[in-house]
This record gives C-alpha cells, sequence and structure tokens, in this order.
C-alpha cells in the first residue's frame, strides 16, 4: 500500500517536472540551459540590429 | 578562490572545438565547416577552477554575421580572466589578425598554436619563443587532435602565467594616431580593456563597439574623427576606407613578426585536396556523388546496420525488460494502477522510442563524419547554383543537412547566413527537413508496410520534404520574401582525415539530446497520455475507447478523414506529435497495447492500408514544427508572427499533400 | 580582365576590388586577399556556379557573379 503511493508520486511527480521542466525551457530558449545564465550579459539572442 | 572565467577564439577550422573538448572534458560539436560553433559553449576546466567559453569562430573582431557579433559582445560585456587565442600554425598570416586585435584589446591572453604538426610537415618553422617574446604572451605549440600541449597550456593556466599582452604592435601614420590619442580623452574611464583599441575599433566603423559606447557617450561625438580619418586614408594612402588602412597596417605588422620568427615558409601543399575536389565538385559528378552518398548513408541508417541493431533491442525491451519489472512489481506487491503505469505507460511510451536510437545514432555520426572530413563546405558550393535560382544561399544547405539530425541546431546555424531574407527563409524552411525523431515513426512503419523497401521509403520522404522547401522557397521569395542582393563567400578547409575519437564524440553529443529527451519530456508525455488512455468520462481503468484520449482524438479525427486516417488513434497521436515528433510512437505504443514492436506493427497494419500509412507519414513529415523547434524559430527569427506561419504554412502544406497522396493512389486503386 | 574569364588552373594577381560589394570586399580582407594578391583559379562550376580560388594556403569559394566584379591581371 505505501509502496503504491510512493511509486506513485514519484512517477507523477517526475513526469509532471520533466514535462514543467522542458516546456519552461523552450520557452526560454538556449540561454536559460546556460551555466552561465547568472552573469551572463550578453544575451547571445538579442543581436541589437538586424542588419 | 574565485571561479575563473576564460575565453576560447579564434579563426573557423582550427580546431578550436577539439581544443575545447581536451581542456574541458566534456564534449562539443566539432564541425569543419566556417561557423558550426554558433553560439557560446561553456565547459567546466579540468584540473582548474574556472569555466572555458568557446566563442564562434571570427576572423576579427569586427563583425560581419550574427555570430561573429557574439565573440565581440563577449569583449565588450563578459567579465573573463584571460582569453586563450587558438591559432592554425600553417595559416599564421590570416590568423595573427585576429591575435593583433586581441593584443590591442590589452587584457591578459595566452597563444595556443595549433596544427603544430602539420606546419611542421609542410617545412615551416616557428621560432615559438620570440614570437612569444614580441607579443609578450606565452605560447604553446598544439596538436589538439592528439591532445599534445594541453598538459603545457594547462599548467600556465594553472600557474597564472598568462600576461598582459604588447599592444603597440600595429601603429599608424602621425596624423591618425593624433586623431585616436583625441578620441581616447573623450571616452569614458573604467572601459573594459583599452581605450586606444576602442577609437580604433569606432573608426573601423565596428558595430557592436559602436552601439556599446553610444551608451555611455554619443557615438556623434565621434563623426567627426571618423571622417577625417577616412579622407586622410583616401588621400594619403591606396586603401578606401579606415577599415582597409587598418587591415594594411596590421599586415605589415605581422609580416615583420612573420620575417623575424618564422625561419622557414609554408610549402602549403594542397594539392591532395585539390585533387579530391576536383572529383566532388566536378561539373557534371558533384550532385550526383552527393546524393550517391546520402543514399548510402540511408543504407547503413536502415538497410545494413540500424533496423537489425533496432530489433535487438526492442526484443531486448519487451523481453528481459519487461519481465524483470513485471517481476518485480509482483514482487514489491505494487497495485494494478502502478503497474500499468509502469509497464503500459513508461515501458511502452519510452521504450518505443528508446529502440531507435541505434538508427539516430548512425545518422548523427555520418553528419558528423561529412562535418568533420570538410565534405559539408563542398556541398554548399556545389548546391549554392540551385540554392540560388530558389531563392536561398549555398550557405543554406548546411543548417538543412544539419536539420535531418534535429531541427533546433540546423536552425541555429542559419546564423552564419549574412544576409536576413535568406536567413529568414532558411528558418522557416528548415523544419521541412524530416528530422531524427520522424525517423522513429517512419521506422515503425515501413516495418509494418514496406518491409522491403525501408530504405526506399524513407529515403523518398527526405526528398518529398527536401523538394517541398525547395519549392516553398521559390514560393516565398515570389511572394512574402521578396529577393534582395545576397552573397555567397566561404572557406574550404583541407580535407582531414577523420580523427575516430573526436568523431564519437560528437556523434555522442549529438545523439545524447535524443536519449536526454527520452528521460525527461517523453517520460513525461508518456505517463500524461498514458492517463489520459485510462481515465476518462466515466471514471478510472476505463475501456480505451470511453478514454479522454479517445474523446479528444476523436475530436479533431473527422478533420483527417479525407487524408486517410480519420481514426481517434491517428489524432491523438498527431496532437501529442507536437510536444516531439517521437510521442506519436510513445502514443501508439500506449494506445494500442502491443507488447513489442513486432505485434505493434502487426496492429498497425490492421489499422491503416499502405496507402493511408504514406499519407500519415508524409503528414507526419511536413506537419508542424515540434515545441522545441517552435521555441528556436521564435528566437532566431526575433518575429512572433514568423513562428506562427511557420506553423500554420506547415500544416496547410502537409494536408494538401496528404490529401494530394491520398486522393491520387485511391483513385488509382490503391 | 575579370577573375571570372580566368581559365582554370591558372594564377592571377588580384588588381581591382573597388567594384565589388562591401561585404565581399570585407570577407576577402578577412582572407587576407586584397589588391596585390596572388590568386590561383581552382574550378568554376557550371551553370554559373561558384568559383573556387586558392589564395595563401586557403581555398575559398565565391559566386561568379562576384567573380566578374574582380579585376586581375595575369602572372
Amino acid at each position: 500500500m505505501f509502496v503504491n503511493i510512493l511509486l506513485g508520486i514519484v512517477i507523477f511527480g517526475y513526469a509532471g517536472f520533466a514535462l514543467f521542466n522542458a516546456i519552461r525551457k523552450s520557452k526560454k530558449g538556449k540561454c536559460a540551459a546556460c551555466s552561465l545564465k547568472n552573469s551572463c550579459s550578453s544575451n547571445c539572442s538579442v543581436i541589437p540590429n538586424q542588419k | 578562490m574565485n571561479k575563473l572565467e576564460i575565453g576560447l577564439i579564434g579563426n573557423p577550422n582550427t580546431g578550436k572545438t577539439s581544443l575545447f573538448n581536451s581542456l574541458t572534458g566534456t564534449y562539443n560539436y566539432v564541425g569543419n565547416w566556417s561557423g558550426v560553433t554558433v553560439e557560446k559553449k561553456v565547459g567546466s576546466l579540468k584540473e582548474i577552477n574556472g569555466n572555458l567559453i568557446d566563442l564562434p569562430g571570427v576572423y576579427s573582431l569586427n563583425p560581419l554575421t550574427k555570430d561573429e557579433q557574439v565573440a565581440t559582445n563577449y569583449f565588450l560585456n563578459e567579465n573573463f580572466n584571460s582569453i586563450i587565442n587558438i591559432i592554425d600554425a600553417s595559416q599564421l598570416e590570416r590568423n595573427l589578425h585576429l591575435t593583433l586585435q586581441i593584443a590591442e584589446y590589452g587584457k591578459p591572453f595566452m597563444i595556443g598554436l595549433n596544427m603544430y604538426d602539420v606546419a611542421l610537415r609542410s617545412g615551416m618553422k616557428i621560432d615559438v619563443e620570440k614570437l612569444s617574446k614580441k607579443l609578450h604572451v606565452p605560447i604553446i605549440p598544439l596538436v589538439a587532435r592528439t591532445g599534445k600541449g594541453i598538459t603545457d597550456l594547462l599548467s600556465i593556466l594553472k600557474k597564472n602565467e598568462v600576461r598582459n599582452p604588447n599592444t603597440k604592435l600595429v601603429s599608424f601614420d602621425d596624423e591618425i594616431e593624433q586623431i585616436i590619442t583625441d578620441m581616447m580623452s573623450l571616452l569614458p574611464e573604467n572601459l573594459p580593456g583599452n581605450a586606444r583599441w576602442y577609437a580604433v575599433q569606432i573608426l573601423e566603423e565596428n558595430e557592436p563597439v559602436l552601439n556599446y559606447v553610444n551608451e555611455l557617450v554619443p557615438i556623434s561625438s565621434f563623426d567627426g574623427h571618423i571622417n577625417q580619418s577616412n579622407t586622410f586614408v583616401k588621400e594619403n594612402s591606396n586603401a578606401k576606407s579606415f577599415k582597409q588602412y587598418a587591415h594594411q597596417s596590421r599586415r605589415k605588422a605581422i609580416l615583420r613578426l612573420i620575417e623575424d620568427c618564422v625561419i622557414k615558409e609554408n610549402t602549403n601543399n594542397i594539392s591532395l585536396s585539390n585533387k579530391i575536389d576536383k572529383i566532388v565538385t566536378h561539373e557534371v559528378l558533384g550532385i550526383p556523388i552527393f546524393l550517391l552518398l546520402m543514399f548510402i548513408m540511408f543504407k547503413f541508417t536502415f538497410d545494413w546496420i540500424g533496423t537489425p541493431l533496432s530489433d535487438t533491442l526492442d526484443s531486448f525491451i519487451s523481453g528481459p525488460v519487461t519481465d524483470f519489472a513485471t517481476n518485480l512489481l509482483q514482487f514489491i506487491g505494487a497495485s494494478g494502477f502502478i503497474k500499468a503505469v509502469i509497464l503500459n505507460g513508461i515501458i511502452a511510451g519510452v521504450g518505443g522510442v528508446l529502440v531507435f536510437v541505434p538508427q539516430i545514432f548512425i545518422l548523427f555520426f555520418f553528419i558528423s563524419l561529412l562535418e568533420d572530413s570538410g565534405y559539408m563546405a563542398r556541398v554548399a558550393t556545389v548546391m549554392d547554383v540551385l540554392m540560388e535560382k530558389v531563392g536561398l544561399n549555398g550557405k543554406a544547405f548546411i543548417p538543412m543537412i544539419i536539420g535531418l539530425g534535429c531541427n533546433v541546431p540546423g536552425i541555429m546555424a542559419a546564423r552564419t547566413i549574412e544576409q536576413p531574407r535568406e536567413r529568414l527563409l532558411t528558418i522557416i524552411l528548415t523544419p521541412l527537413m524530416s528530422c531524427s525523431a520522424r525517423l522513429s515513426v517512419y521506422s515503425l512503419f515501413v516495418a509494418a508496410f514496406f518491409k522491403e523497401n525501408q530504405a526506399i521509403v524513407v529515403f523518398s520522404l527526405y526528398l518529398l520534404g527536401i523538394i517541398t522547401a525547395l519549392l516553398l522557397a521559390i514560393i516565398f521569395s515570389k511572394t512574402i520574401l521578396k529577393k534582395e542582393q545576397s552573397y555567397f563567400i566561404m572557406e574550404l578547409p583541407p580535407y582531414r582525415k577523420p580523427q575516430w575519437v573526436s568523431l564519437f564524440r560528437s556523434t555522442w553529443d549529438k545523439g545524447k539530446g535524443f536519449v536526454k529527451k527520452a528521460g525527461t519530456f517523453i517520460f513525461g508525455g508518456s505517463v500524461a497520455i498514458w492517463f489520459l488512455s485510462y481515465a476518462g468520462p466515466g471514471g478510472l481503468n476505463v475501456q480505451l475507447d470511453h478514454s479522454y484520449l479517445a474523446k479528444i482524438g476523436g475530436f479533431i479525427a473527422p478533420i483527417f478523414e479525407p487524408i486517410g486516417f480519420g481514426t481517434w488513434q491517428a489524432g491523438a497521436s498527431l496532437l501529442t506529435g507536437f510536444l516531439a515528433k517521437e510521442v506519436v510512437v510513445s502514443t501508439m505504443n500506449i494506445i494500442y497495447h502491443a507488447p513489442n514492436m513486432a505485434s505493434l506493427t502487426k496492429v498497425i497494419s490492421g489499422a491503416y492500408t499502405p496507402l493511408s500509412a504514406y499519407s500519415f507519414l508524409v503528414f507526419i513529415l511536413l506537419y508542424i514544427p515540434c515545441l522545441a523547434t517552435v521555441a528556436v524559430i521564435k528566437k532566431e527569427s526575433g518575429s512572433t508572427k514568423w513562428t506562427i506561419f511557420s506553423m500554420i504554412y506547415s500544416f496547410v502544406i502537409a494536408y494538401i499533400l496528404s490529401a494530394l497522396i491520398y486522393g491520387i493512389g485511391t483513385l488509382l486503386g490503391y | 580582365m575579370q577573375l571570372s574569364k580566368v581559365t582554370v588552373g591558372s594564377k592571377v594577381l588580384i588588381t581591382d576590388l573597388s567594384s565589388t560589394n562591401t561585404l565581399i570586399q570585407k570577407r576577402l580582407m578577412d582572407f587576407g586577399i586584397d589588391e596585390g594578391s596572388e590568386v590561383c583559379l581552382l574550378q568554376k562550376l557550371p551553370f554559373q556556379g561558384p568559383c573556387m580560388i586558392e589564395c595563401a594556403g586557403q581555398c575559398i569559394s565565391l559566386r561568379q557573379k562576384e567573380a566578374c566584379q574582380i579585376g586581375v591581371k595575369k602572372l
């Protein structure tokens, strides 16, 4: 009984987390997944001008 | 001790990414075509507490393309400790242009003199110590491919022996120097890097620098200086702009350096590359050779190696793995619900995708081989004529080839296309390239319906994607994205014998994304889809036909009736395919409750006819880019309007083509 | 004469880049190719396709349309 609850929480919890994460990351783009994101100010996607 | 941050910069094709791999122990995407490293990559340095940032390959700090801007912006905005400048020893003159600009900037750096073996073999002798003294920075000869010299490089970093360079290597005429000094007094204090570098870059009209300085001091204050310098240059030299003048001055300085420090010149013998090129870029044989190579690639991916391996993996997952899981769950007394979610949801969904790992990796291996050998650049050249006729650029061919592996890096590779219209067109057309995720759906269906002709059927789908892209390029170029002036100029690096270790590494790097996706996103998706198939308006553990999944699928199914697959199962699968194309396979595995691939194919062959199966595959090929691709289109194009357009047009085209195929096929009696 | 009219395999000296487009000029400069540079025409692709040239140990491909605007002198 306890095992079922535990497994249930782990599986659905992780599944939800994985989905949520993937959508969040896609929205933010590459920079969200980058380890420099806290210190990086040259957001490589925001190039000021189209030439 | 603070974490070090070190930037890695160099010309394209200098082995930068090989070096990056050796220094960080993480893998990266090695490409032998100018500009494949299109974004910063961060790695954790070996033996040192710090990060190494791999910047895109650039020829100069004055950028011409979007990805070259990344490198310049890094200098302007990032707080780094030092730079490693990688140089191709056999191309010293050209590489030193970038080096001198880095030196002018003034922050500490060191040089990795790569391809030292190639230089030596061609008869070159470089006095490394003398060169190092002149530049004031340490220089380490390297052979990044084999790892030679890496320890010495790391030890310099460890002992913090990187030094401030000689910033005075290039001097201009007195009048220009006066202008520069004047400008320096107008620049703010505390600029990262040497004020003189800023002055020179402003005179060279370096756009990122102009933008950067403009935030601090109105750039119009330098208009006079810019005009003055250009006038002087036109009157007193044969240069037509300050930029050209600066280039010529640097060249003089470089030639002086080379004269002093290079003992024997490079008797560069590129005749083997030329011989190969004579065949591969032959007027008549060029394109057929390419098509033949592509066909062989597919044969390996399927018939010869891929499918046999895939079948083995499938038996393993549906046999021992499933048995083990069943027994384990039985043993711990798991409930029916838990058993169902694990066996019918997770193992079915994720396993169903994992069985295609062999084919995916083989495909990525060949793409890496094409890049690593240098052949990709030739393909772009040979294809330029055709691409130009449809309104694209030869360079657009590369993102599309990469897109055959995965659309996401393919679209990012479009950054190297200088012209905005061509770049945008490439971005919205690349999703038509059939990616490896779609491959898993094709594999499933061809095993069921076209067993004898798997490679040809799949090849036809890829070809259809390419032809559709070319036709749409023509249409779009004539209507919504009218042609403007365009350019094509590219370096063709010498052919290189592939280095197997780095090949396997780059294959793994591309492929591991697929596996990672399976363990996270597809895992989540499978559980969700399984749940929708398990629950319904009537409660839990309902009949499949009464589940939420069936209801949702049934709601959209009528749309697909005219094109051959108006079932709720098809509808539901296609809907879930938006998340990631391979989820279609996961969904089908869950819906059809099949214990393994063999029985799944049997079930599917009952649910479709060969014609409707092909129509379905064509629809999958084209219908809408997956979520990750939509996200990257948005990012790279910078426009919501074009992102939505790419989603809509692809759906429309998919529908039209499927309808045509199904309609005509039905008329012909299939 | 124009670079595009040169016979395959011959070496020429670049004399005039003034009619080429700015972007091409800048790129050529990045490759170290300027007026006064020696280049060899390696290949011309059919149907007005790109030319492949060799200069200073590098192999570069560019469109015939641009090669038309590069003035050269036979060596």
